[in-house]
């Protein structure tokens, strides 16, 4: 094994010796430094890695695993550019939730379990990452299932936390039966389930397009129960109950990048109508997230439908036929949105301090409790800033260079098309304006406005003003938040495609700069009618009674509740029941048939019974007779046969054998009687 | 008036209880007397026949030979008899019903 390989493989491996090294120390003084450090080593390995594989030729590495019968399966590991970027990226992000984590969780009584599984969750999504054979990206891919199961629902006293761990699992196993599905339909298709063999198999043998559909559906299905999408999302914000840089790691890094991962690679054999069907299901999400995120008070659900809402952009730009733009986003996203969890955690611990026993119904989460954070927490402030600019899309941040490069996209395909890209198109666009909406919304409330809490009539009494948390927490959010500027992307901040990330990831992209300009006005007017309209709404404080009219609505009670997709579903699961349990109660209109079956079941006994039986029984019977008297007859006559001839032998033998000695006298007393027949023959 | 008959007769008689002796006789000397019967009674024969052709004196002579090797043969016999009780410590000749060692 060469030094690359081996540096490889450190960097992947190295969250997972982090579990095992705080599994075996153990002591809580000690289990965040080493679980950092090792996450440390990881971001050197992966960024040495980067910079060999980056713009060179991929690492690859291919061990024998197994046989069945003629089936050879190898474990295949691939380190491309597109790998390389997003180990990097998840172990940056990991490194910033493991420090941010260190003083967050600081006197959680069970801060090993903690470690041990963001280790865990880091390393697993590493494997999604690295693995070319599909079936070990599957394995990697439960195994992160199984780490957002245990990390969601980690404070295991809390029930909603348990039932939304239970729910992200559950959501996530229906798509991964469409994974299963999806490898079974390529294994038979091309007998292999190694990615890069597919792709060289694609491109020459004949194809089966049913199959293909098939495993096109099925991936389709993975990535939408891993990425939240719309059936699908439901699992997303009740994801929050974990701990806050858990939900951070998940939104950004690891879970729901693992879906949009996995249909970039898989981007090449997706059928043309999986792809319109990817895009419906992104533009979809996208709008009704973000339309979902206008109306929510806790900060963190707020943050959540944001992350469906982006996640369906990322969809979208699948869809559109530009998996670059969607890697570009997705990655933009990543430390933007690891930012913004971060920061609300940070705001959230804050908040957490000003709360008193008297306070009821005080919600540390609740943005109508906060406010004027500006001034009490000034630099969590400015990274939360700067990575909500992003999430908003406002220029200069990369946050703007990755959706316009999505929208661009978008936009030329419906201007081409036409039809339901049109459909497409426009979800897209007010997508982007209801994002720019929330974003501003969610600034007023935490920053802006004055502290909620202080206008409490009973809690003013022992109010203790919010402060700034420790460098620990807040570092993190402004790295992130610095991260979000435009030119660790491109130079200009308005070219928004073909930045240095686009161009070295090598997916397919395609060149639309002629609508380029267009989208970009198109997407800024878009972000300032969001703006504007909130600014209207509650920076001005214009539409006061068009407020209160709007909460009262449909549309409002649409939005808070996500389009009452968890009560759909209850509705649908508990009908479900019902209706079983209501055929159940049913007086049977079948009966003439049950009871003629049961007639003729008894009369088809009684025949066997005394019937087949009696005839059986006979031949049992006359089997035993006959054997008996076969037996007789052996036994007697046979061999009385037999013996009557040995019997006869032997008498034989006793003629020829007597004379022949036994006694002296008797061979004498038989000379004699010769000797006298003789004599008497010849006389 | 002793006839030829009657020295046949006693010859056969003489003869058949020697053969039964002979036979029948477990103790080997006591079938050896039963051998001696048997010669005598061939020795009553020959001197029978000699007497109705007395002219030759074979039948005689033959008789004399008879007992000098009936003498003989009692003694090799005997002395037979004598090895062999020293060897199965016994002269019942049931048991003796083997030529080879054991």
């Amino acid at each position: 094994m060469n030094f690359i390989v081996f540096i490889t493989l450190l960097g992947c491996i190295s969250p997972l010796l982090g579990m095992f090294l705080i599994q075996l120390i153990g002591k809580s003084a000690l289990v965040d430094k080493i679980g950092t450090t090792l996450i440390g080593v990881s971001i050197v390995c992966h960024l040495f890695v980067f910079s060999n594989v980056w713009g060179g030729e991929p690492i690859v590495l291919s061990i024998d695993w197994l046989k069945i019968g003629q089936h050879q399966f190898n474990v295949d590991f691939k380190w491309d550019a597109l790998t390389s970027i997003l180990l990097s990226m998840v172990s940056v992000i990991s490194l910033f939730v493991h420090v941010f984590s260190s003083s967050y969780m600081q006197g959680d009584p069970s801060l090993k379990r903690y470690y041990s599984l963001l280790g865990l969750f880091t390393f697993s999504m590493f494997g999604v990452l690295i693995s070319d054979h599909l079936i070990f990206l599957y394995l990697f891919w439960e195994l992160v299932g199984f780490c957002s199961y245990m990390l969601i629902g980690f404070w295991r006293e809390k029930q909603l936390a348990i039932s939304a761990a239970k729910k992200a699992f559950v959501v996530n196993r229906i798509g991964d039966a469409g994974f299963m599905v999806a490898l079974v339909a390529l294994y038979s298709q091309f007998n292999t389930l190694s990615l890069s063999e597919i792709q060289s198999q694609f491109a020459v043998s004949e194809l089966h397009v049913h199959l293909l559909m098939i495993a096109g559906v099925g991936v389709t299905l993975a990535a939408m129960g891993k990425s939240a999408q719309i059936p699908f999302a439901v699992w997303l914000p009740d994801a929050m109950q974990g701990p806050t840089p858990v939900s951070a790691l998940i939104h950004a890094a690891t879970m729901v990048a693992a879906g949009i991962y996995l249909l970039v690679r898989c981007y090449f054999f997706l059928p043309e109508e999986i792809l319109l069907c990817i895009a419906l299901v992104g533009g979809v999400t996208a709008f009704v997230a973000a339309f979902a995120a206008l109306t929510q008070y806790d900060i963190k659900r707020i943050l959540a439908f944001s992350t469906i809402s982006q996640l369906g952009y990322m969809m979208l730009s699948i869809g559109v036929g530009d998996p670059s733009s969607s890697v570009y986003h997705l990655i933009t996203h990543a430390f933007f949105k690891a930012g913004l969890f971060l920061g609300a955690g940070a705001v959230i611990h804050s908040m957490h301090q000003v709360s008193c026993d008297i306070c009821k119904g005080f919600d540390p989460q609740d943005i109508r409790w906060m406010g004027n954070l500006r001034k009490y927490m000034p630099k969590t402030f400015i990274g939360f800033s700067i990575c909500l600019a992003g999430l908003a899309g406002v220029p200069f941040t990369t946050g703007f260079l990755s959706k316009d490069a999505i929208l661009t996209t978008v936009l030329a395909r419906g201007l081409e098309d036409g039809g339901i890209w049109i459909f497409i198109m426009i979800l897209g666009f007010s997508a982007a304006a209801l994002t720019s909406f929330y974003c501003l919304r969610m600034f007023y409330h935490v920053f802006l406005k004055d502290l909620g809490i202080a206008n409490h009539k009973v809690c003013k009494d022992c109010l203790v003003l919010p402060k700034e948390v420790n460098s620990k927490m807040y570092l993190p959010v402004m790295i992130l938040g610095f991260c979000t500027l435009w030119f660790t992307m491109v130079i200009n901040p308005f070219e928004t495609s073909h930045s240095w990330l686009q161009d070295g990831i090598g997916v397919p992209q395609i060149d639309h700069h002629q609508h380029h300009t267009l989208a970009v006005i198109l997407s800024v007017s878009m972000l300032i009618v969001g703006l504007g309209v909130a600014y209207f709404i509650f920076i001005l404080g214009k539409g006061i009674a068009f407020k209160k009219s709007f909460k009262t609505s449909t549309l409002y009670k649409l939005s808070y509740n996500f389009f009452y997709l968890n009560e759909l579903y209850k509705f649908g699961a508990k009908s479900l029941i019902k209706t079983g349990e209501g055929l159940d109660k049913i007086p049977h209109a079948d009966e003439y048939f049950v009871n003629s079956a049961i007639v003729t079941s008894e009369f088809v006994r009684g025949f066997d019974d005394k019937v087949v039986d009696f005839f059986v029984k006979v031949f049992a019977v006359g089997n035993v007779v006959i054997g008996h008297v076969l037996a007789w007859f052996d036994k007697d006559i046979v061999d009385g046969c037999v013996k009557l001839f040995t019997r006869f032998m032997q008498l034989l033998g006793d003629v020829f054998r007597k004379p022949q000695g036994e006694r002296s006298q008797s061979m004498i007393a038989w000379s004699v009687i010769l000797l006298a027949i003789i004599l008497g023959i010849l006389i | 008036m002793v006839t030829f008959l009657h020295y046949m007769l006693a010859s056969a008689f003489l003869f058949s209880i020697g053969l039964a002796i002979a036979l029948t006789k477990r103790s080997a000397i006591v079938a050896l007397m039963g051998v001696e019967l048997m010669l005598n009674a061939a020795n009553i024969n020959l001197v029978a026949f000699n007497m109705k052709n007395p002219s030759l004196a074979d039948g005689h002579v033959f008789a004399i030979f008879v007992i000098v090797i009936a003498a003989a043969e009692v003694c090799v016999a005997l002395a037979l008899i004598i090895k062999l009780f020293q060897y199965f410590k016994s002269v019942d000749l049931h048991q003796l019903n083997q030529l080879k060692e054991k």
